[in-house]
């Protein structure tokens, strides 16, 4: 009688657990990307013949901050909207940089903006590491066929 | 009693719970029911991809639309779908970090690919992908599984791969236009060293994979590349000529071959056999006035001069020249004529030899055969007998020497019984005195 007692309850939780829905529990994903983002440094690359082949090789430089101008940064809002600064002094302080609403799809942020011409634009960022500090990314500079690579760290509170 | 009437209901029971249990509908075969097609229109021919040496991103709202070609259905392509034009004119391939995606993208499969926001370079043939940086280095990286849902779109059409497949010999094949596209090779067969062995050999192993060698009736070759993790890796590689289909790829310089399936591999035809081999290589002396002198062998000037086929040297490499330059005779016709060679136990026979020209200033060269040749090497023995010329063309004038030997080919399998094939140089010291050099003869066939 136990073996039957025992092998009904094996069956019977068999049965019940058999068809469980995978239990999702409360979690609330870290949001890595909102921020402001001080570019730290951009990587132009360039063709690097390694013996074997050529290659894209990046080249970094650091950014260095015209104390008269603002800070070259990424600003991404909880709210869906962007900055993205990019400051030269040419005699004056110009900012180069757009702005917009932006989304997020897999590892890319689609950053809309509008054109000196007045045209509707998105410019595809692509995100390659992220931290919680740090992110490096990838773009090609709105109005040229540059590709470029930017090393980005988060502004603490 | 109760004993009896229990067991079956608790074996049922129990049995049913495992039966039934987790059963989450998971169809592996391709999915075609219901099949929403994409919205998505091309705008950009794949011709026009923008793709170069170095690693571009795409930033206009593109989308091409193509064919697959490869299947990671049986382990031999991994985690990197290949794509074509209807016409097979153009390939490229995309990275993803995705297993089995033989499921929604086998071949045939016509599929639309979002290109705004991708990377692309020509790295060993064009490929679109997520940007990958290695080190301070940047290449045409996978696209995670996410961004592979939504950039690849598959349509709910699809062709049959024998719409996409083109026949192509060994040397059309090994072209960088042809990388990623669906390709058969016809009248190949494994080399020797191949057929000894399985498709992936450990005692053979390049990155995880073996590099055979599939050769033609000519014996031009291309790497066929069969991963250890191909469910076919571990049987042996068939010995009969005939058909493969496969997917031409290239890494660094060197073209590779991949099989998509086992069944892709179609030799079912009598292997191809060596019937006659001549390298030269066993002669000793070379050089000016080292006339061939092999044993079988014809070597004879037909109007009694004194030039004849000479043995020669380059770069380790033996062969056969001749030039009528200086030579002071006014009517050279000189024939290097090989044994006899029996095509009595052999079919579909072949003969092929590679030739090179040098200070070319018009044709020299004609081959020939004789089956009534009696091989006595005399002036009179060559003229007695009853001499074919071969359809072969020996168009090259080249004025440097080639770097390789062009590949010969002419058809012998017509020809029964004992055949002589003659190599016959006929020019003049104030005509053509065209340099040839002449290497590796051979006579193959079927058995």
């Amino acid at each position: 009688m136990k073996k039957f007692a025992i092998l009904g309850i094996v069956a019977i939780s068999g049965w019940l657990l058999s068809c469980e829905e995978e239990e999702v529990a409360d979690f609330v994903r870290r949001d890595y990307v909102t921020g402001t983002w001080t570019t730290k440094q951009i990587g132009v690359p360039g063709p690097y013949n390694n013996g074997n082949e050529v290659v894209t090789q990046i080249t970094y430089q650091d950014i260095v901050n015209n104390p008269a101008c603002g800070i070259d940064n990424l600003v991404i809002n909880a709210d869906g909207t962007y900055e993205l600064n990019d400051w030269t002094n040419t005699g004056a302080c110009e900012n180069n940089g757009i702005s917009g609403t932006y989304t997020r799809a897999d590892n890319r942020i689609f950053l809309r903006y509008t054109d000196d011409l007045g045209e509707e634009k998105q410019l595809v960022v692509t995100i390659s590491t992220l931290t919680y500090t740090e992110m490096l990314v990838s773009y090609t500079v709105p109005g040229t066929n540059n590709l470029r690579f930017f090393r980005y760290q988060k502004q603490t509170e | 009693m109760k004993n009896n009437f229990l067991k079956p209901i608790l074996f049922s029971v129990l049995t049913a719970g495992i039966m039934a249990s987790c059963v989450n509908d998971d169809d592996y075969s391709v999915i075609n029911n219901n099949c929403v097609e994409t919205t998505l229109t091309a705008n950009l021919p794949v011709a026009d991809i923008p793709a170069g040496s170095q690693v571009a991103q795409i930033t206009q709202d593109y989308i091409v639309e193509a064919y697959v070609t490869s299947s990671d259905r049986s382990g031999n392509f991994f985690k990197s779908i290949s794509f074509q034009t209807l016409d097979g004119s153009r390939g490229f391939s995309v990275p993803v970090d995705v297993t089995s995606t033989f499921i929604n993208f086998e071949p045939g499969r016509k599929v639309f690919i979002k290109l705004n926001g991708l990377y692309t370079d020509t790295s060993n043939g064009v490929r679109i992908g997520d940007i990958y940086l290695d080190g301070g280095q940047a290449q045409v990286g996978r696209l995670p599984e996410a961004k592979y849902r939504s950039v690849l779109q598959r349509s709910c059409n699809s062709v049959p791969e024998n719409q996409l497949v083109r026949v192509l010999t060994i040397p059309e094949l090994l072209n960088d236009a042809n990388l990623n596209t669906l390709v058969e090779l016809q009248n190949v067969q494994f080399d020797d060293t191949a057929i000894q062995t399985t498709y992936y050999d450990a005692g053979n192993d390049l990155g995880g994979a073996t590099n055979h060698n599939l050769v033609d009736a000519q014996g031009r070759s291309v790497i066929f590349r069969t991963s250890s993790f191909a469910d076919f890796a571990p049987k042996n590689v068939p010995s009969g000529s005939g058909k493969v289909r496969g997917v031409l790829t290239k890494f660094g310089t060197t073209y590779q071959f991949i099989a998509r399936y086992e069944s892709d591999v179609m030799l079912t035809e009598p292997r191809r056999q060596s019937i006659f081999s001549q390298n030269f290589e066993s002669i000793t002396s070379t050089g000016n006035n080292q006339f061939i002198n092999l044993p079988g062998w014809t070597n004879v000037s037909m109007n009694n001069g004194t030039e004849r086929w000479e043995a020669r040297i380059f770069s380790n490499n033996k062969y056969a020249q001749m030039s009528a330059f200086q030579t002071n005779e006014n009517n050279v016709d000189t024939r290097l004529i090989t044994p006899a060679i029996n095509l009595d136990n052999s079919t579909n026979e072949t003969l092929t030899f590679g030739y090179k020209t040098g200070f070319a200033n018009g044709t020299a060269l004609t081959v020939w055969y004789s089956t009534n040749y009696n091989g006595a090497g005399s002036v009179a023995a060559v003229n007695a007998a009853t001499w074919t010329q071969l359809p072969v063309t020996l168009n090259v004038q080249d004025t440097s020497f080639a770097s390789d030997f062009y590949a010969v080919t002419a058809d012998l399998s017509g020809i029964n019984g004992n055949v002589y094939i003659s190599f016959r140089y006929q020019g003049s010291s104030s005509g053509v005195t065209t340099t040839y050099q002449v290497d590796n003869i051979k006579v193959i066939g079927q058995n």
